[in-house]
């Protein structure tokens, strides 16, 4: 590695800059990658109950993107803790557990039952699932259902933990949330989930995903991602992102970076090829060497003195 | 013996046009691969997931591995020199019978591919291998042909009930196994007819992400312990015993299934 590519999530120290993002790494990825390598391996979303996930098909290819209606399969909590956990731990990865629920209080009993568990670095939680019943919409979109979950996952999680908040890019005023998170105890955000889309099967007329409702990933939200990256830390410069969002090179990668990023995370790269984050590190060392080397050098450097939010023209 | 899947830029050292098919030959595998095997091979462009690419024969260098291509499934024409990332071999192959029996091959479309390197193989054993092949877009209609002992072909059977006359037609004289290839959806038109015959599927996962992680490529399995789970086709298929199949459940609410899944 030639440049410093070291990073901090609020109290969490990453080797590397770039991180697998949720429920896109695991032990299958072994063959291919050295899971250790990341700065950190995401979990998928661990719920307090098992859930089997959402019925086929749950994944429609979109130009340059992937629209998906996985939900969160997953053996529960307490599955996770006994089984998924170890298996996840035994890698040699930094794990940072994503936790997701569907009620504040679920969200504190998630957080809870993992409290003494070792192995787990941070908490990210998912405020933003873009596949929620009709009608639902996520915690995220809503400054103050967010600083709910926050304040009930700090509640039960020990103090070393941090807790990252996993906000949505299709709400109207993202830098309010993540203002909102920060001021409930989380230690950074983490831009951005999903965006809601729909696919139609032109043949039956009915939803491409068994479940209707999906959720948009990939180059193609990448935009959306860097504005919300950009608006937050315009908002709030000392607030750490970590950010996510089509991030499939090094050139992605540092433009998240450069719009005030201190950390990225790679998604749906990982579905094309389990060698994604090896890429986009050794990218992004080339990238952040000709400029200078530090990459905490470049956080936010886009901005320019400049804390004024880009407008809708 | 198969070898440890790995992931590799491929380079297409040769191609063989076999009607909507081409038989690509690339260099860099890993090693020996067996019938029902496959690649998971990227597409290009826009596009980000793999497809899922049954694997011929066996060739004569060990590090050479010949990948079937249907364009149906999004890549373009391939000719020497091209490039494609590859992770192979992937998946679960056929279990082979230890004696020389009578087998039923049924394939539906593309994923018929699948059966071709298990036809040779079966027919090397000493096999009578019977040969239904349902629909238009088939591999197998020119490379089953060499191989099978009695090959039938209905290239577009409009409707469940004409795919089942014909199914219930191949069962006369009763074989003693029988291996399907196709999609969830087509072997379930017809599995039924199938009663207790030893009974081994190939499926066809559709765009996957090939190493499982996805989740996109899920069915009901009954497991060995007697209970319902969902199961990745690219990840613990895609051959699966026909019988440990949830049929009747594989395009239904997975929500029966609390506590199961990858």
């Amino acid at each position: 590695m030639n440049s410093d590519l070291r990073a901090v999530i609020g109290a969490l120290p990453l080797d590397v800059a770039v991180v697998s993002a949720a429920g896109c790494a695991g032990p299958e990825l072994q063959p291919y990658t050295d899971l250790a390598g990341f700065g950190a391996l995401i979990t998928r979303s661990v719920t307090l109950e098992a859930h089997p996930g959402r019925p086929m098909p749950r994944l429609v290819e979109t130009p340059a993107g992937l629209l998906n209606a996985i939900g969160t399969p997953g053996p529960g909590v307490a599955g996770f803790v006994s089984d998924e956990l170890p298996r996840l731990v035994r890698t040699g990865a930094r794990i940072i557990v994503s936790i997701s629920a569907t009620t504040v209080a679920d969200f504190g009993r998630v957080a809870a039952a993992l409290r003494h568990c070792d192995g787990i670095s941070a908490l990210e939680i998912n405020i933003s699932s873009p596949v929620l019943e009709e009608g639902v919409l996520p915690f995220a979109a809503d400054a103050r259902g967010a600083a709910a979950v926050v304040h009930a996952v700090r509640r039960n999680t020990p103090a070393a933990w941090p807790v990252l908040a996993k906000l949505s890019g299709d709400v109207a005023d993202v830098p309010s949330v993540a203002i909102a998170c920060r001021d409930a105890g989380a230690a950074a955000v983490s831009l951005i989930n999903a965006v809601r889309g729909v696919a139609l099967d032109t043949d039956s007329g009915v939803s491409a995903l068994g479940s209707g409702l999906g959720g948009l990933s990939g180059p193609a939200i990448r935009p959306i991602a860097l504005k919300a990256v950009w608006d937050v830390h315009a908002r709030a410069p000392d607030l750490p992102i970590l950010a996510g969002g089509g991030v499939t090179d090094g050139g992605s990668a540092l433009s998240m970076v450069l719009a005030g990023a201190s950390a990225v995370s790679v998604g749906s790269g990982l579905l094309n090829d389990p060698r994604c984050v090896d890429r986009v590190t050794g990218e992004l060392d080339r990238l952040v060497g000709e400029r200078g080397g530090s990459l905490s050098a470049l956080i936010g450097a886009a901005h320019g003195g400049s804390e004024t939010e880009w407008e809708a023209g | 013996m198969t070898a440890i899947p790995r992931c590799w830029d491929a380079e297409v050292v040769g191609v063989r046009d076999a009607g909507p098919f081409q038989v690509l030959t690339v260099s860099g595998a890993p090693g020996p691969s067996r019938p029902g095997q496959f690649a998971a091979v990227t597409v290009g462009g826009d596009r980000l997931l793999r497809r899922q690419m049954w694997l011929d024969r066996t060739v004569d260098s060990e590090d050479l591995l010949e990948v079937i291509v249907g364009h149906h499934a999004g890549l373009t024409p391939r000719t020497r020199g091209d490039r494609l990332n590859v992770i192979a071999p992937l998946g679960r192959p056929f279990s082979m019978p230890n004696a020389p029996l009578s087998v039923l091959l049924v394939g539906s479309g593309p994923a018929s591919a699948a059966l071709v390197p298990l036809a040779e193989a079966l027919v090397a054993a000493g096999c009578r291998v019977v040969c239904l092949l349902l629909g238009e877009h088939v591999y197998g209609r020119l490379e089953l042909r060499r191989a099978a002992s009695t090959m039938r072909h209905e290239p577009a059977p409009a409707t469940a009930e004409q795919i089942r006359g014909h199914v219930i037609d191949s069962l006369d004289p009763e074989p003693d196994l029988v291996y399907s290839a196709g999609s969830a959806k087509q072997i379930a038109a017809y599995v039924d007819l199938l009663g207790d015959l030893p009974h081994q599927v190939a499926l066809d996962a559709g765009p996957i992400c090939g190493t499982g992680v996805c989740q996109g490529c899920v069915l009901p399995v009954q497991g060995n312990d007697g209970y319902a789970r969902l199961a990745r086709i690219c990840r613990e298929g895609a051959v699966f015993h026909g019988h440990h199949i949830l049929w009747a459940q594989t395009g239904t609410d997975f929500e029966y299934l609390v506590g199961a899944g990858p």
